[in-house]
């Protein structure tokens, strides 16, 4: 067994066992992207909605089985679930929650003026990736926001490999035209 | 032929080539030097989108997640494969109730401070999530609890939207719609959050004590009533309306508000103190804030690191 795996088993036992430095782990493992995926697909809630992703994970845990891989994949769907759900019940668009443009660029702090250029580039590129297809940001927020694999990625959307590659490159292609257009760079 | 497949057959009209799109997605590292720009835009996204928290909001979710997990395992299990569908219904709230008990058996500690938690403190999300996953309470008496919460550090209006929040979640109380009560809940509902914006729209209100006093009422009775169970229509919603009718439109009387107040102070318990209607000028009715004798607590965010 690989030393990941095997590091990833103990802390799953410890974290069916109640340890609370195994649910710290997975936490500051998986909170950020969680938190990162539901800002982007445009949770009305995000930290709240994070905070129940991970109290179902929690409550679920026991009937659990699988590799990381398999556990990040279902943090995912959880979420992915979850979101539908919120937004079935709202009934809105889904889009960026809100831009932190703190975070978008953390060198730039001090720098007031670079960061309001900043801050207007990361708005373009929020206009940009909210310009996309729900299927596209659903593909690009779980692949570059939530650092999933193809594979994981077309797991939590529930389509085949195939059709989450074609999905991917297409929102990229758009992306970029977009922001070609807009003569965005950084 | 898969759909990837299909789309490649024309790739050479577009710009990105799959293995551009696969180094974009896994290093970000571009294999052409025009895409260099593009690849730095990705990085912005990824960075500006994730959000991670704060220790103290890890330290608390840990220890309340812990304590669910170890519950769990004396609890039913469901539904928790990785691609499985979730069950919601008749299930969950069978998983929930029992769970719940397990928790109360373990005598937790987390669990029940974020239960305890009011609109402002860090552990409130996690209350709220709890509840949305039918563990802890979720019904109107904690939302006027909450409410009193929030009376208590001195924030009149979100004290007020919250007892909005109770009487809501009150008419929804199962068959209390067949009953009638909704209409006249809804008028309380509206007549509250009236009164909120009215006290919002001139931040003197706030200071009042006539204001704070007919407030402090109003929440008692709100609290007395549903202890009491005595909701029903049309009493309910037409006496949180009447009540609520006056508050911030200047003029309001201490005592013409607080001796519409039915409860004693034995009745109201010890969180009820300040806004006991009968008491001497310096028993904190005009400092309700102040119960500790200072000003509003500073409240931190709602789990925002």
């Amino acid at each position: 067994m690989e030393p990941q795996e095997e590091q990833f088993n103990s802390t799953l036992d410890a974290a069916r066992a109640g340890a609370a430095w195994a649910w710290e782990q997975i936490y500051r493992d998986f909170a950020g992207p969680v938190n990162g995926y539901l800002r982007s697909r445009g949770a009305r809630e995000p930290e709240d909605l994070t905070n129940e992703v991970f109290l179902r994970v929690a409550r679920g845990v026991h009937g659990f089985s699988g590799d990381a891989g398999s556990f990040r994949s279902w943090i995912f769907v959880i979420a992915h679930r979850r979101l539908i759900d919120e937004r079935r019940y709202h009934g809105r668009r889904p889009d960026f929650t809100e831009l932190d443009r703190d975070q978008a660029s953390p060198d730039s702090v001090g720098d007031v003026e670079s960061e309001a250029v900043e801050g207007l580039v990361t708005a373009e590129i929020a206009e940009a990736f909210n310009a996309l297809t729900d299927g596209q940001r659903d593909v690009l927020a779980l692949r570059i926001i939530a650092g999933l694999s193809l594979e994981e990625t077309a797991e939590v959307v529930g389509k085949r490999t195939g059709a989450v590659k074609a999905l991917q490159h297409r929102a990229l292609e758009a992306l970029k035209r977009a922001l070609d257009e807009e003569s965005v760079t950084l | 032929m898969s759909d990837f497949d299909v789309y490649q057959s024309d790739m050479p009209r577009r710009g990105l080539t799959p293995a551009d799109v696969e180094l974009l997605f896994s290093t970000h590292v571009p294999v052409r030097e025009d895409l260099a720009s593009f690849a730095v835009i990705l990085e912005c996204l990824h960075r500006t989108a994730r959000f991670d928290p704060s220790d103290e909001v890890i330290a608390d979710f840990s220890g309340v997640a812990a304590e669910i997990a170890r519950a769990g395992r004396e609890a039913p299990h469901v539904a928790a494969k990785p691609t499985a569908p979730r069950r919601d219904g008749l299930l969950m709230r069978r998983f929930a109730g029992a769970l719940g008990a397990a928790l109360f058996l373990t005598g937790m500690t987390g669990v029940a401070m974020a239960d305890d938690a009011a609109p402002g403190d860090v552990l409130y999300g996690l209350d709220r999530a709890m509840e949305s996953i039918g563990v802890g309470d979720s019904g109107p008496s904690e939302r006027i609890a909450e409410a009193k919460a929030l009376f208590h550090r001195g924030q009149i209006i979100a004290a007020i939207a919250h007892a909005a929040e109770a009487v809501e979640a009150a008419s929804e109380l199962e068959g209390r719609e067949a009953q009638g009560s909704l209409l006249e809940s809804s008028m309380a509902t509206d007549a509250l959050r009236r009164a909120a914006e009215r006290v919002d729209v001139d931040p003197v209100n706030s200071d009042d004590p006539a204001v704070k006093n007919a407030v402090a009422g109003i929440l008692d009775e709100i609290a007395n009533m549903l202890e009491a169970d005595d909701v029903e229509p049309p009493e309910f919603g037409a006496r949180i309306s009447e009540m609520a009718r006056d508050i911030g439109r200047g003029g309001n009387n201490p005592s013409e508000t607080t001796d519409t107040s039915p409860s004693t102070p034995d009745e109201r318990g010890p969180a009820a103190q300040p806004s006991q209607p009968s008491g001497p000028p310096d028993n904190g009715l005009d400092h309700p804030s102040g119960a500790s004798g200072g000003p509003p607590a500073d409240v931190p965010g709602r789990g925002r690191p």
